[in-house]
């Protein structure tokens, strides 16, 4: 019979968790257990290590043919409100005013817009590199090339090499949402599938290319169909193995096709990083991104089982499109300062989880904190 | 129902005795108790004190519609800055739980720590929430922005942190009295 216990005992033999493992991992009302479970898992990979990086994020077109009810960021056709597209000079622009405290890898996601020519994306990729020759562009959903190579006549692998040679280096993890065909049909029916994602992440990483891999949760989808998106997933990285972060999303209603719907919470945030955590043991990181959580709740998500919390972002979108109450970016002590309040060892990283600085553990540990008045016990006071 | 697996974490994290001190109707606030609380695993912790609360109070979880505190509740008070800080603030809710009065209500101002981190306060030794209620407005794009939510949205974040919402209206301009004295309509959702 399923328990915690065997589950734990089936993680310290090595053996793999099941479908219904994760299911029961989902469903376990004692979900603070499952986090000690997945934090016991992140320890013993990390050790006390929680990753960050300064990262700078564009969205340079939000024009998009697709129509996926969860979004709240795409514009159908330019000229319609709200539609923009930058020029490449614009987009470069961007960095250029970074300089002085410059990220080190331009995140960039758009929407599929259907008139830009290829060589648009390839100046952009070139036009960053001239900026910064050692900048790592980690742009493109694998919907998004999936469309380009629809749209420009191509396969996979002559889109990646094409982009390749102009400056790209890594693909988000974007765009996978659920992979499950009953929700997937429902919710985003006319941009790639999920074998088409997981089949350009598989060319990506046959090119040598590490990438990051996603799963947008708390709309119309079950338990079940979180567990068969992430050993979707697990099976693909047994078979090419490049990807470095699983990253879930927490949908968020406000202004898209799927408003009425309340949207995950806190606790469902991070049970879904704890269960990715147990079952996914071939993907190194377990991102617990700030945007879509909030810095609060990501912070406590280093102890269920994240050891990343992204970067600085700077300039994020489609998550406050929707309603995210997030700031648009943190600063690196920022993010330092959450990763050390929590008691984790700050690292900051590149793109490759390669340490670019370790910094000190907690200058202000979790634990400062006071009832103030004791006695009158009507006041909690966190101290630094 | 805790796990072997929690029990366990609570041996090892020395919790058991702080819990069967609270059994049998002691309130283990000496300075020995706080200490270890300061510095114990975290989810211990939590476990330690959703068992505490469990034990000690209703499976109801009241929310205050507006915001009245009443005078024998103990709500917790955070500035802006403080309210960022999550496993703080977590530790923070266990101690009070653990090292106060037996039954305690302990209430969180969602409109001040947002909604998601005051659900998982349930968890960790909370029984309360308190806030404005709504109809959300606009797109907010500051953390600390106060967030507007609807009844049936917080009952559902009750809910699924496995308690049970019950709305209480209360009189705002009454700074004394009890609270929960006003009549409670229970959460449609």
């Amino acid at each position: 019979m399923l328990s915690l216990e065997t589950i734990a005992t089936k993680i310290d033999s090595g053996e793999r968790l099941s479908f219904d493992d994760g299911v029961y991992l989902f469903r376990h009302p004692d979900w603070v257990a499952v986090g000690a479970l997945a934090h016991r898992e992140r320890t013993r990979r990390h050790e006390d290590r929680a990753y960050f990086n300064r990262n700078m994020r564009l969205e340079v077109t939000n024009v998009c043919v697709a129509s996926c009810l969860f979004c709240s960021f795409a514009k159908l056709k330019e000229g319609d409100p709200g539609a923009h597209t930058m020029r490449a000079p614009e987009a470069w622009r961007e960095l250029e005013m970074r300089m002085d405290d410059p990220p080190s890898e331009i995140h960039i996601v758009n929407g599929l817009h259907p008139d830009l020519p290829f060589s648009y994306y390839e100046d952009l990729l070139r036009g960053f590199k001239r900026i910064k020759p050692d900048i790592v562009m980690k742009c493109f959903t694998a919907v998004e090339i999936h469309f380009f190579a629809e749209l420009y006549g191509m396969t996979y692998e002559e889109v990646l090499t094409k982009l390749r040679a102009a400056g790209l280096d890594s693909l988000p993890g974007g765009g996978a949402e659920i992979f499950h065909p009953d929700v997937r049909s429902r919710i985003s029916h006319d941009k790639a599938t999920a074998e088409q994602y997981l089949e350009v992440h598989d060319v990506a990483h046959r090119l040598g290319m590490k990438t990051n891999v996603t799963m947008l949760y708390g709309h119309i989808e079950t338990f079940e169909h979180r567990v068969d998106h992430i050993l979707r997933l697990r099976e693909q990285q047994d078979k090419s193995g490049g990807f470095q972060a699983f990253i879930p999303l927490a949908f968020h209603p406000d202004g898209n096709g799927m408003r009425h719907l309340p949207g995950p919470t806190g606790v469902d945030d991070l049970r879904t990083i704890a269960v990715g955590r147990l079952l996914l043991d071939n993907v190194d990181h377990i991102k617990a991104y700030w945007v879509s959580s909030t810095p609060k709740v990501a912070q406590i998500a280093l102890r269920f089982g994240a050891d990343d919390v992204d970067g600085t972002i700077v300039h994020e979108t489609i998550y406050h499109a929707a309603g995210s109450q997030s700031p648009q970016g943190l600063t690196r002590d920022m993010l330092i300062r959450l990763i050390q309040e929590a008691g984790f060892m700050p690292v900051e990283r590149d793109t490759y989880y390669r340490v670019v600085e370790e910094l000190p553990r907690a200058v202000v540990p979790e634990a400062a904190i006071k009832v103030r008045d004791r006695n009158a016990r009507k006041h909690l006071e966190v101290i630094s | 129902m805790m796990s072997k697996l929690v029990l366990a974490s609570l041996d090892r994290a020395g919790l058991g005795a702080v819990l069967a001190r609270r059994e049998c109707g002691e309130v283990p606030d000496d300075d020995a108790v706080v200490e270890l609380l300061a510095s114990a695993d975290i989810l211990a912790l939590g476990a330690a004190a959703d068992i505490a609360r469990r034990r000690e109070c209703s499976p109801e979880t009241r929310i205050f519609v507006p915001f009245a505190p009443s005078a024998n509740a103990i709500v917790t008070v955070l500035g802006e800055r403080e309210a960022a800080r999550g496993t703080a603030l977590l530790r923070g809710i266990a101690v009070l739980r653990l090292t106060g009065p037996i039954g305690q209500s302990i209430v969180l101002d969602f409109g001040v720590l947002g909604l998601e981190i005051a659900q998982v306060g349930l968890s960790f030794g909370a029984t309360d929430l308190a806030g404005p209620i709504g109809a959300r407005k606009g797109l907010p794009l500051a953390d600390d922005q106060k967030k507007v939510i609807k009844r049936r949205e917080i009952a559902g974040y009750v809910e699924r942190a496995g308690f049970h919402p019950v709305f209480v209206t209360n009189d705002t301009s009454a700074d004394s009295g009890d609270a929960t004295s006003s009549a409670g309509d229970h959460a449609q959702s």
